[in-house]
């Protein structure tokens, strides 16, 4: 069971790299969605099956098939350009020393111990428990958040929706 | 379930995801893929929600996990349909020549 874990978890990582190797649009989508595949097996481990599942369904089936549309609609074996320069590379080391060196101190500053894990404290029942009392408003939020969402790209899909220049004629 | 595998394993795996991620967003000149890696670093911070909650043998991590995700979806609606129009009005994804605002 923990073999299979350490196996995910190192596979995750190599997609993640991946991501970064790759020149064709395609290739990088196709990582990201085993990166994302991986990551949802790491969340049934930890008992995050609800999210997990979620995971699979929202992440890996919605988002990367509207990702697929948009790659194969536009240029999907167009080469991608890099920009490597080495005042980018030393911006980059001291951000992600920063990221570390931040997440390592409060690692180390947080409690060593575990809680005694009990499997009912994250069953469906709880989860939803605590989603439509405590959280019942943020979820009341992200409806409408959703709703704008979906206004947007309406607006954004129309079709004569140009550069600007015949906007500023007739205004 | 025998646990063996310490929530901190986790947390430094979301930090490995998160930093590859973060160097993919600026190393990277195609709109797409520098989306495609911002939905990387969510991915990551997710896990590490997950992780924290696990730890503390609370439930609302997974909560948070759940609301990060439908403002992912959203977002990612929102802006493939940005990335649509630009392509359409620029005939580009790079974003060195994506310089509407700069004249």
């Amino acid at each position: 069971m923990e073999i299979l874990i350490y196996i995910f978890a190192i596979l995750s990582v190599l997609f993640a790299i991946n991501m970064l190797i790759q020149k064709k649009m395609i290739n990088v989508a196709l990582s990201l969605l085993g990166c994302m595949v991986s990551i949802a097996v790491l969340f049934i481990y930890l008992y995050a099956t609800f999210v997990g599942m979620l995971q699979l369904i929202v992440y890996a089936g919605s988002v990367m098939v509207l990702f697929l549309i948009i790659i194969t609609l536009l240029d999907p074996f167009g080469k991608i350009k890099y920009t490597f320069t080495s005042r980018l590379w030393t911006f980059f080391v001291s951000i992600i020393g920063l990221i570390f060196g931040l997440l390592l101190y409060v690692i180390y500053g947080s409690e060593k111990k575990v809680e005694a894990i009990n499997s009912s404290h994250f069953s469906i029942k709880a989860l939803s428990d605590r989603l439509f009392t405590i959280y019942l408003l943020p979820f009341e939020v992200i409806s409408i958040l959703i709703l704008v969402g979906i206004i947007g790209s309406i607006y954004f899909g129309k079709k004569n929706l140009t550069d600007g220049d015949e906007d500023e004629n007739n205004a | 379930m025998k646990m063996k595998i310490t929530p901190d394993f986790f947390i430094y795996l979301s930090m490995v995801l998160f930093s590859i991620g973060l160097i993919g967003v600026l190393v990277r000149r195609n709109l797409i893929v520098i989306f495609m890696f911002i939905e990387l670093m969510l991915n990551a911070v997710n896990l590490s929600f997950i992780a924290y909650s696990y730890k503390l043998g609370q439930v609302d991590g997974q909560i948070y996990v759940f609301f990060v995700m439908v403002l992912a979806a959203v977002e990612v609606a929102v802006g493939l349909g940005l990335i649509m129009l630009i392509y359409r009005n620029k005939k580009s994804l790079d974003v060195d020549e994506i310089n509407i605002m700069k004249n």
